[in-house]
């Protein structure tokens, strides 16, 4: 009788620890299965920075003055009702724009660019809209608007390819693409490239640079959508 | 069964935790967190636009600190990543874990009162699209709120009055949204238990409160802490923040273009008459607590908590996209405490309730974040469809209060009549003047913009009066005193949103008593962006000028005063007396 009992507790108790060893083996395999997609998303993901608006602490002092600092609350500033038009001068381009953002332009410029100061660079690092003539870059181009904006990036060094393209029609009914390129040597991407059809000139497209930070991406997008070309 | 569907949420969950989501707001939790690791919480109020309650900087200390051991925060190549995967990871495990605190607290209470179906509600709830996406996707925090309050319930089962009060000053000074609740939870421990245990609930409260602030006492920094529980009343001054109620439909389908300043019924603004709205539906739900059975008094104090947050999205102006969240916990209780007798409607109307909050928190997404989700709509055709979600949840408010409270009201329908005629009342005195054609002076009116160079323009003082107590002083023009007015200081610029509703602005201009002499400055009034009146350069010495100026059929009426020369030093100019006529 004893020895049975003896033999039954010691199946009973084999069977605890199988169980225990399953369960541990699941959970092991679960946690592989999650740090391995964690480490995938990790790894391919490309991201971009994103701080906070208006005041805010990104770094302790004594090294903020290498932090972004944004200068306007872009918030305010997309719902304002206060903004005005900017009219291109030696293209009859015209965009909307914040009365509060000054715009800056460059004396006898071919390509007549024009931006805000909204961030760390130097404004004519940061270019808002320039009108790019697409046979001075590549003569093959011209009339080739999505061809020219699939390779924009290599018309410049630190850029090595294309990450994507969109067609878009703003609400002005002007017709583009949207694309962002792939920074060499480095797993971010450019912030987005707009670049416009001009009706009647095959040799120009007008391009704007998404100059702003994450927080003003609403100001940028009702200003894209205000671009208009008048013949 | 049921532990198989939740373990399916939970791994659901760790799936989506790298889903950067609402990138601002998971950024603003970053930057507040390095701030209160850093710095503490006092100085994180002080030197940032924080304007979440203490508590929550507590969390935000804790991931802070958390993450400096895994990670360097000041690398700001890493850090702010909307795809940094260790934050993302650490803030979300906490949302999740909250989630599980809601699914247990629905568990126990369904045991607790003795009802069944608790492990499939709390599946339902875990599995729920709408809190899957405020919380693990969107990267919110409104469970904490949701969690913490039903604890507190959970703790009114168990005859635990003071405990659920320690666990509901928690509650609010986590998530503000819960201070909506502090009237009707005191009300219902007095009507429940007694004035004694309500004093002692008081005094628990009290003794909670006190030491999650204690840093703000014990340095000395009440007045920081007083700024920050005022600073939100009026942070994003419109319509509807992306919630789609009534004020959005207002708004033409887009809340965030309109100021709730602008006058919607006589001289009444929209935030007034949306608060005297919520005041009225805020009433009924009290009064379903205070006239309540004793035994009743728990069951008739949830039904009003859901009340009251239905009240707060559709009702006030303002309102954000989430703020229904504790509804999706809400109406799970609603079963156990039989004001949903039968589970299937109870489940009907949390499909409902949950796909209302969802396409709502989804379509904001898409507005704000488009790559963060699936959405094949233009945004033309988007804020066509918010018509029809906003129609879906006006619905949804307005069957639920007639589904719970038509028999409340029926019963006691002179309480009722009381509390609207007292509404009406307001609503009446307010525009009397109004009504009658009287001239209503400006200075009632709150304006929908204001732009200032130096100081703010204040109502029946100069300017310098906004510097504090010690610089008060009435308007005048050569010792010449006005009792009404308001006091600026070039440049300025303040804009009303009349609405047409008057024909003639009636004022005297002229630059205060206690200005510099050394610069001069123009009045300049602008209707829709129209100049309407131009004034000649006035200086110190200049008397007072008056004029009369239509502005009939103008919505947006501007008051601007410029400087004319280099600078605008000393230029306290005062609109004096400014009347408006219908």
């Amino acid at each position: 009788m004893d020895t049975k009992n003896k033999e039954e507790d010691f199946v009973v108790e084999a069977g605890k620890k199988n169980l225990i060893t399953i369960n541990i083996v699941i959970l092991v395999i679960f946690l592989l299965i999650i740090g391995g997609v964690y480490y995938w998303v990790s790894k391919t993901s490309k991201g971009q920075q994103v701080f906070p608006a208006g005041i805010n602490y990104l770094l302790p002092k004594g090294e903020e003055a290498k932090k972004p600092v944004l200068l306007y609350d872009f918030a305010k500033l997309s719902e304002s009702s206060d903004w005005v038009t900017y009219k291109g001068k030696a293209y009859s381009y015209s965009f909307q724009h914040p009365k509060a953002l000054a715009p800056l332009s460059f004396p006898n410029d071919k390509s007549d660019a024009v931006t805000f100061k909204v961030n760390e660079l130097p404004p004519e690092q940061s270019l808002l809209l320039t009108v790019e003539i697409v046979s001075s870059r590549d003569k093959n181009l011209v009339g080739k608007p999505e061809e020219f904006a699939k390779n924009y990036w290599k018309f410049f060094s630190g850029l090595s390819g294309l990450n994507k393209i969109e067609p878009i029609t703003n609400e002005k009914g002007l017709k583009g693409y949207k694309a962002a390129y792939l920074v060499k040597g480095s797993k971010t991407v450019t912030s987005d490239n707009y670049f416009f059809q001009v009706e009647g000139n095959d040799d120009i497209l007008l391009h704007i640079g998404d100059i702003f930070p994450t927080e003003g991406k609403a100001v940028l997008n009702r200003l894209v959508n205000s671009l208009e070309y008048l013949k | 069964m049921y532990f198989l569907l939740l373990f399916l949420g939970f791994v659901t969950r760790l799936f989506l935790v790298p889903i950067p989501g609402f990138k601002a707001d998971i950024a603003f939790w970053k930057g507040w967190g390095l701030a209160v690791a850093d710095r503490g919480i006092i100085w994180l109020i002080n030197n940032t636009n924080y304007n979440y309650p203490p508590g929550f900087a507590y969390i935000l200390d804790f991931i802070g600190k958390t993450y400096k051991l895994f990670a360097d925060p000041y690398n700001i190549d890493q850090y702010w990543m909307d795809n940094n995967l260790l934050y993302l990871f650490l803030f979300k495990i906490l949302i999740i874990l909250s989630d599980i605190g809601i699914v247990f607290l629905i568990i126990k209470i369904s045991k607790k009162l003795k009802m069944e179906w608790g492990w499939l509600l709390a599946s339902i709830f875990f599995l729920n699209p709408a809190v899957l996406f405020d919380g693990v996707i969107w990267g919110q925090v409104d469970q904490f709120g949701l969690f913490l309050f039903l604890w507190a319930i959970y703790f009114f089962i168990d005859e635990k009055p003071k405990l659920a009060s320690i666990i509901f000053t928690i509650a609010w000074l986590m998530k503000w949204q819960n201070i909506l609740f502090i009237p009707i939870f005191y009300l219902f421990i007095y009507k429940k238990y007694s004035f004694s245990d309500l004093i002692k609930s008081f005094a628990v409260s009290l003794g909670t409160f006190a030491i999650i602030i204690f840093p703000f006492w014990f340095y000395r920094e009440m007045a920081s802490l007083l700024n920050l529980f005022t600073v939100n009343s009026n942070w994003f001054p419109w319509y509807s923040l992306n919630a789609f109620n009534g004020w959005w439909i207002a708004s033409g389908l887009n809340g965030m273009k309109i100021s709730d300043k602008t006058l919607v019924l006589g001289i009444i603004n929209a935030k007034q008459f949306g608060l005297l709205l919520f005041s009225l539906f805020y009433f009924i739900a009290s009064l379903n607590i205070f006239l309540a059975k004793k035994e009743e008094s728990l069951k008739q104090f949830v039904l009003s908590s859901a009340l009251v947050i239905l009240s707060f999205f559709h009702l006030l102006t303002q309102s954000h996209e989430r703020y229904l969240f504790h509804l999706l916990g809400f109406v799970i209780i609603f079963y156990f405490f039989k004001i949903e007798k039968k589970l299937t409607h109870t489940i009907g109307l949390l499909s409902i309730v949950s796909l209302g909050i969802f396409l709502n928190m989804y379509v904001s997404m898409a507005f704000n974040y488009p790559d963060q989700v699936y959405w094949p709509f233009s945004t033309e055709t988007t804020r066509s469809l918010t018509l029809y979600i906003s129609m879906f949840q006006i619905v949804t408010f307005i069957y639920i209060f007639v589904r719970y409270f038509s028999s409340f009201i029926r019963k006691n329908y002179l309480w009722v009549v009381a509390a609207s005629v007292v509404f009406m009342g307001f609503l009446i005195t307010k525009n009397y003047s109004y009504f009658l054609g009287k001239p209503i002076s400006l200075t009632k009116i709150t304006p929908v913009g204001i732009q200032q160079d130096y100081l703010k323009p204040m109502i029946n003082m100069t300017v310098e009066s906004a510097r504090g107590v010690k610089y008060w002083n009435r308007l005048s023009n050569n010792y010449y005193f006005y009792n009404q007015g308001i006091g600026a200081h070039a440049n300025s610029e303040i804009s009303y949103g009349l609405g047409k509703r008057f024909s003639k602005l009636i004022t005297d201009f002229g630059i205060d008593t206690e200005a510099g002499d050394q610069n001069k400055a123009v009045f300049i009034i602008q209707g829709d962006g129209r100049e309407l009146y131009r004034s000649k350069p006035k200086g110190k010495y200049d008397l007072p000028e008056s004029i009369s100026v239509s502005i009939y059929g103008i919505d947006k009426l501007s008051l601007i005063v410029q400087k004319t020369g280099e600078s605008n030093n000393g230029l306290h100019a005062d609109w004096l007396n400014p009347v408006l006529i219908r």
